[in-house]
């Protein structure tokens, strides 16, 4: 970039043991071509392990990981007008997730067969949002997000209302989309019209 | 040759009080301060702080909603309707349900160890004590009876006077029959509305003159705002 | 005799030496590292914050292997194995300490060790490279932290990732499959941990690693710069005879002559990093990575705490910009600062600009990082259940004030609004709210909400709107009035105004 002109005059170049002058034999054509299949060896191989090696580290980047219907149990746990906190396990844990597995939610019951479930993260950075069902409001305890009870943002800085899961009730139980933690790039439901704020 | 000698000994000297010394640092986790779920929580006056002592005062705060040091409200309420209160709240009043099952923050074991807290500061008071609960009596002697008692402070209509208004319709509209009940029996000593023996010096509130009183102030409850009475009745 | 043993002793000890010198080579690698000249006006304190950072990172990488043989990076086991090392591992919890304290030495060094190389000029020609191996190595460095607190794996942790994974969705196009990738799922689960531990523990030590010897061989190759001189211009013609010049006239080998402060600062860092530990210990671990404990709290550590705050200060609109854009541009900047001011002046009183960068970068980060750790913009959770109203709000009030005094707290109004101080810091102290607003005002901010407000229309009764704004408007200092409608005549409202006026405004159909 910048047209230097290094002088090797800095100590550490002094002392260098490079006393044996000889040039170097001009380069024979055997050791001419050796070198070419060496380099051309090389970079195939190279080419070879990189396949798995992306493969590996990009699996997750490409890999389908559909959303699957989960059972949040019996309807008659989420009493008619409340919103409350269910859990369920993620479809693609593996056995040494721990506690983590246990992915909380927020279920509304609107009436008879109609439900909302929200996702625990807050639309803005994730954090885990909380009910406060005397003032009807979800807050979020990290930068202040606020939604009401339909989900609708309500104040702070979530740049959209809570992210929702797909439901259904299947034989007096109720039923969610999930398995995946909703995000801006994927907020995790086709089905959802999402609102700006 | 001495020097050798002791050399193996101060060092074994120096890493023994390193280990030693170091348990008893300030820095190192105290196991007492270990995280746990605020279910284990069982110390009753911090619950009683984390989740009373914002409405109810306890003695060292004041409190919007009625004192749980109060001793006339202490000894009216029966342990159960205490215990009921806390777990379940009171539909259409503001006070919420605080059991786990209703979206509350405390388990039923958490919730027994309050009651027996508040329940501590419980002592037998003289006389004759009215029930906590009772029918609605006559609104026409309430009237009466407000004007002997109350109207001092609240004015002769219960418009206020000294004190504020006992019979606005926002209030009225907000409140419960046994609220009222309750406020007439134990008063608001620390704000200074007595309770039912010290509003007459030397004449205590009847059961009557309680249940008499308290159907006036209902009487007075009107729909002005075209809207559902938040919750007329318990 | 004794003096005859002694040279005996000395003869064997050179022989030795000697020996392992004619295999190593130990005296000429010695004489071209350690040994390289510097010139003496760098033996200066001001020279010590390299070493010091390089010494920190020495800590951390034995520190860090020493708890890895405690602590299992698996989704179910690592928080057992954190209360294991912190509260029965003999001195599990003073190891977990250093390396705490290590990181936040680290970070802290590193950040002044630039500060100084800027404010001197040593990043102009010709250590461009070293300035920028440098650069490199802060965002390794930036990495380890973030990453060495996923490692603590507690709520905070398992929240930071969800942080990581919101702002990474953000990406315009590509986001839900990068969050993906990050997470290795589509939920946080036991292999982002892995992913978190692969990180801290293979790639950014090593990556850091082949970056020191990049630039310590760059400092070795192009010199420690010359302690600045005013007016002294670096010229790409003449600067590298220039300083010849300064090492021919006053050049020291490092080793012994120049080392003397920096081993002095070495003490004091690994000192200070023992007190700390000792005195404040680690942090954490606080409550279990378990989503489902939704009381949480998330907090970052302290050096990431302005993000934090930028986070929840930005507009809507500029958010993205500033979580994904703004930083690779200043991280670009940064690495190409070299060639953006290669020559010129080095002394920082010659270069005004540069030190009012300094400044206003500083007080920028302590002013984010004040306003992260305060939070101000976030609810108090439990206000509403915990915070007493003062005697003074209280006494005196009538019995509907008391019941909106009751409603401010039921409905969660005090986790925004403090009373006199205690309570929330979101919105406005109420304590005189009313000689601020009318009861109308009041109604209408409670009712449609409004300037970072919820609207509480849909979850108030007509009743608790009109107690609570009467409460309201009873909170102005006694003696005083409260606030009157600037477009009314300024005489004291009738009798029964208030009650009317509070009414009004819930006439409409909110219920």
């Amino acid at each position: 970039m910048t047209p230097d002109a290094p002088k090797e005059t800095t100590p550490a170049a002094e002392g260098c043991a490079c006393q044996s002058g000889t040039a170097v034999a001009a380069p024979t054509s055997r050791r001419n071509f050796l070198l070419q299949i060496g380099i051309g060896l090389n970079v195939l191989a190279g080419a070879l392990i990189s396949v798995p090696i992306l493969g590996y580290v990009l699996s997750s980047f490409a890999k389908k990981f559909p959303l699957e219907w989960i059972n949040l149990g019996s309807t008659s746990q989420f009493p008619e007008g409340t919103t409350q906190l269910a859990s369920y396990e993620n479809p693609y844990r593996r056995p040494w997730d721990g506690e983590m597995a246990r992915i909380p939610c927020w279920v509304r019951h609107i009436s008879a067969n109609d439900f909302q479930v929200f996702a625990i993260n807050c639309a803005h950075l994730g954090c885990p949002v909380r009910w406060f069902s005397e003032s009807k409001l979800f807050m979020c305890p990290c930068h202040g997000g606020a939604y009401y009870e339909n989900g609708d943002h309500a104040a702070g800085p979530p740049p959209r209302g809570l992210f929702t899961y797909e439901c259904r009730v299947t034989n007096g139980s109720l039923e969610i989309k999930g398995g995946i933690l909703p995000n801006l790039g994927n907020p995790g439901n086709p089905t959802e019209v999402a609102k700006p704020a | 040759m001495i020097r050798s000698r002791l050399l193996p000994l101060a060092l074994c000297a120096i890493i023994a009080s390193a280990l030693v010394g170091c348990d008893w640092m300030p820095g190192k986790p105290n196991p007492a301060n270990r995280w746990k779920p605020a279910a284990s929580i069982t110390d009753p006056a911090t619950l009683f702080a984390q989740n009373c002592l914002a409405c109810h005062s306890i003695g060292a705060t004041t409190s919007a909603a009625i004192a749980l040091n109060s001793p006339t409200f202490l000894a009216v309420i029966p342990p159960a309707t205490l215990k009921d209160t806390i777990t379940n709240g009171i539909p259409g009043s503001r006070m919420p349900a605080f059991v786990e099952s209703k979206g509350g923050s405390l388990t039923a074991a958490q919730i027994d160890l309050l009651v027996d807290f508040i329940l501590k500061n419980k002592k037998p008071i003289e006389g004759p004590l009215p029930p906590y609960a009772a029918p609605l009596g006559n609104a026409a002697t309430g009237q009466v009876a407000f004007a002997t008692f109350c109207a001092s402070c609240h004015g002769g209509t219960g418009a206020g006077a000294k004190a504020g208004s006992i019979v606005d319709p926002d209030y009225l509209g907000l409140v419960t029959d046994q609220y009222l009940r309750t406020i007439v029996i134990a008063g608001r000593p620390e704000l200074g509305c007595p309770d039912f023996r010290s509003r007459v010096p030397g004449r205590a509130m009847t059961d009557q003159d309680i249940s008499d009183v308290v159907a006036w102030l209902a009487s007075n409850r009107r729909n002005d705002l075209g809207q559902p009475l938040a919750a007329p009745n318990p | 005799m004794i003096a005859n043993a002694k040279k005996k002793v000395t003869d064997a000890a050179l022989g030795v030496f000697g020996w392992i010198d004619d295999r190593i080579h130990v005296s000429e690698i010695f004489e071209h590292t350690a040994g390289h000249h510097i010139p003496k006006s760098t033996s200066s304190w001001f020279y010590v914050f390299g070493s010091a950072t390089l010494l920190c990172l020495i800590i951390q990488l034995v520190t860090g292997t020493l708890l890895a043989l405690a602590y299992v990076p698996s989704g179910a086991e690592a928080y057992t194995t954190l209360e294991y090392l912190t509260f029965e591992q003999p001195l599990g919890w003073y190891l977990r300490g250093i390396h705490y304290w290590g990181s936040n030495f680290m970070v802290s060094i590193m950040l002044i060790h630039m500060t100084q190389v800027y404010l001197f000029g040593a990043y102009k020609y010709p250590r461009e490279v070293t300035w920028m191996s440098g650069v490199l190595l802060l965002v390794i460095t930036l990495g380890l932290a973030f990453t060495g607190q996923v490692m603590r794996f507690d709520e905070d942790a398992y929240w930071g990732i969800g942080i990581g994974a919101a702002i990474t969705g953000r990406s315009p196009g590509i986001g839900g499959p990068l969050v993906q990738m990050l997470l290795g799922g589509p939920i946080i689960s036991a292999e982002t941990l892995s992913r978190f531990f692969t990180l801290h523990v293979f790639v950014l030590p090593g990556s850091i690693l082949a970056i020191i010897v990049l630039h310590l061989r760059m400092v070795l190759l192009k010199g420690i710069n010359e302690w600045p001189e005013p007016g002294v211009e670096v010229n790409r013609e003449t600067y590298d005879r220039h300083y010849a010049a300064i090492i021919k006239r006053e050049g020291m080998p490092f080793v012994p002559h120049g080392i003397g402060k920096d081993l002095i600062a070495g003490a004091i860092v690994i000192v200070g990093i023992l007190v700390c530990a000792a005195v404040f210990g680690p942090k954490g671990p606080i409550g279990p990575p378990d989503p489902t404990q939704i009381d949480a709290n998330p907090r970052p550590d302290f050096f990431f705490m302005w993000i934090f705050a930028i986070a929840a200060l930005m507009p809507d609109y500029m958010e993205t910009v500033a979580l994904l854009v703004a930083p690779p541009i200043v991280i670009t900047l940064l690495f190409l600062l070299p060639f953006l001011n290669n020559t010129g002046e080095k002394h920082w009183s010659r270069r005004p600009a540069a030190v009012l960068t300094v400044v206003g970068l500083y007080l920028s980060l302590g002013l984010l990082s004040w306003w992260g750790i305060t939070s101000p913009w976030s609810p108090a959770m439990t206000a509403w259940r915990a915070d007493p109203t003062p005697k003074q709000f209280l006494v005196g009030h009538t019995p509907l004030e008391l019941q909106g005094a009751i409603v401010l707290q039921q409905k969660q109004c005090r986790n925004c609004h403090a009373i006199d101080g205690i309570g929330g810091v979101r919105g406005p102290d109420l304590a005189e709210v009313g000689s601020r607003l009318t009861a109308p005002e009041l109604a209408r901010q409670v009712i449609q909400g409004g300037g970072n407000m919820p609207a509480y229309g849909k979850n108030l009764s007509p009743y608790e709107v009109n107690a609570l704004v009467a409460y309201m408007v009873s909170l102005h200092p006694t003696g005083t009035t409260p606030a009157q409608d600037s477009a009314k005549p300024s005489v004291p409202p009738p009798e029964n105004s208030k009650r009317q006026a509070s009414a009004d405004p819930a006439h409409g159909d909110h219920g």
